[in-house]
């Protein structure tokens, strides 16, 4: 943790063999996580199991988290691989290309979310989220017939979306915990 | 109910401050007691998870009407005058029941405590050099990729007092109702689920995609970034309304002029 190093009380402390903190050699307990510095050998175990138990948590959150970001894969092809056969398909040549570069956009937006998950996951995904909504509604206000077209497909992605928006929620929350 | 939404997390006092279980002295980064390893920032209350579902739940219901009316404005159907004034005027009930409904967080948005004039001078300015830098691209990408030229004055040529009905519709409505809308109302429910700056991103990303019009997202992500950090720096709406206004009332402006001219 950088602050706890310009912290001129933990600058000749010893590191925690839990997380990245320096404490104080006086202290019980590090300021950090709550390690007991100078706890017996089975207390420090039992902190280190309930830690490890949190981090098999993380992981587990983090695999919710690229699912989802797969998913955003996906669907940025899907647009783009539509994109390019509604072009070939359509007959009008006015809408024709407006169609093409409406999905091509919306196709490289997903992707660039997908890849921007790795980093801010929690607004990617609420971004993601929204954009598939937002479309959804717009298909299903010009055309009502588009809301029972592939529904299975849509109920799985947005199942998928609101997974990886929960785990990143729990995420924050277990690194915060954690001190990482 | 919420007042304290833009303090980050509830920390513990700072300088000289003492652990509640066991009296020790502690530091300001300090998150768990030195001696005796109580956690000292104690982990989000109920309340405040409570909350946070709360704001969630208000947030979509938000978005999908908000998508609803928007997507049925761009629908040929709904292209009449009267469909367009009720649209706006739905638009704008909800944003002022969604601002009432959080009074508490919005109320400060809503009054302008540090007017300077110099900086509302400067920032109109700027708006006003974005719109016209925008609006020459955006006459290009139209005309290079879809060869025709997008026109809201058109629209209202047909009927009486085109050029009144325009500048209330596209300059000074949104101006208002979509800065009460996304950044009194949404920007706030945002802070209070995540962080700043993803809150920011996020309600500049739904205030672009909201417009329907996935090339304009180019430049309205900026914008509503632009307008975001602003109000969240200002603590004030109006800079926004202003540069809003500023924006749109140009766009307004060039096109009356360069209809005007190829008649």
């Amino acid at each position: 943790m950088e602050e706890s190093i310009t912290d001129p009380i933990a600058q000749e402390g010893v590191e925690c063999p839990a997380c990245a903190a320096r404490a104080t050699t006086g202290d019980a307990f590090c300021n950090g996580c709550g390690y007991p510095l100078n706890g017996t050998e089975k207390d420090q175990r039992m902190f280190l199991s309930v830690r490890d138990a949190k981090a098999i948590d993380l992981d587990a959150a983090h695999k919710k988290i690229r699912r989802a970001s797969t998913a955003l894969f996906v669907i940025g092809a899907l647009t783009a691989v539509s994109g390019f056969a509604l072009y070939a398909v359509s007959k009008n040549p006015e809408t024709k290309n407006s169609i093409l570069i409406t999905n091509l956009i919306l196709g490289a937006i997903y992707t660039g979310l997908g890849f921007w998950c790795k980093i801010k996951p929690l607004a990617a995904i609420i971004s993601g989220l929204s954009l598939y909504a937002l479309v959804f509604i717009l298909n299903a206000v010009v055309n009502p017939l588009t809301i029972v077209g592939g529904i299975i497909f849509k109920i799985i992605i947005i199942g998928m979306f609101i997974n990886g928006i929960k785990s990143a929620i729990e995420a924050e929350k277990i690194k915060k915990e954690l001190n990482v | 109910m919420s007042d304290e939404i833009e303090a980050e997390i509830p920390v513990v006092e700072t300088a000289g401050a003492k652990c509640t279980n066991c009296d020790a002295p502690f530091g300001e980064n300090d998150r768990f007691c030195r001696a005796c390893g109580v956690q000292l920032v104690p982990p989000e209350d109920e309340n405040a998870a409570y909350k946070k579902w709360n704001a969630i739940r208000q947030l979509i219901l938000f978005f999908v009407i908000e998508g609803i009316i928007c997507a049925c404005s761009f629908t040929k159907a709904f292209h009449t005058l009267g469909w367009l004034i009720f649209m706006d005027v739905t638009l704008a009930v909800m944003a002022i029941t969604f601002v009432s409904l959080n009074w508490s967080i919005c109320r400060p948005l809503l009054k302008w405590h540090n007017f300077s004039a110099g900086r509302l001078v400067g920032y109109c300015l700027l708006a006003v050099l974005a719109s016209c830098a925008v609006g020459f691209a955006a006459d290009w990408i139209n005309e290079t990729l879809f060869s025709k030229r997008e026109s809201y004055t058109l629209f209202f040529a047909s009927y009486k007092h085109p050029i009144l009905l325009c500048i209330i519709f596209t300059a000074i409505a949104p101006a208002i109702f979509e800065e009460l809308a996304f950044r009194v109302f949404l920007l706030g429910k945002l802070l209070v689920v995540l962080e700043k700056n993803q809150a920011v991103f996020l309600s500049a990303f739904m205030f672009g995609i909201m417009h329907m019009s996935f090339i304009s997202l180019i430049w309205l992500i900026p914008f509503g970034l632009w307008v975001g950090f602003i109000r969240i720096r200002q603590n004030t709406m109006w800079y926004g309304s202003c540069i809003h206004f500023c924006f749109n009332f140009t766009v307004c402006i060039s096109e009356i002029w360069q209809t005007s001219y190829h008649h």
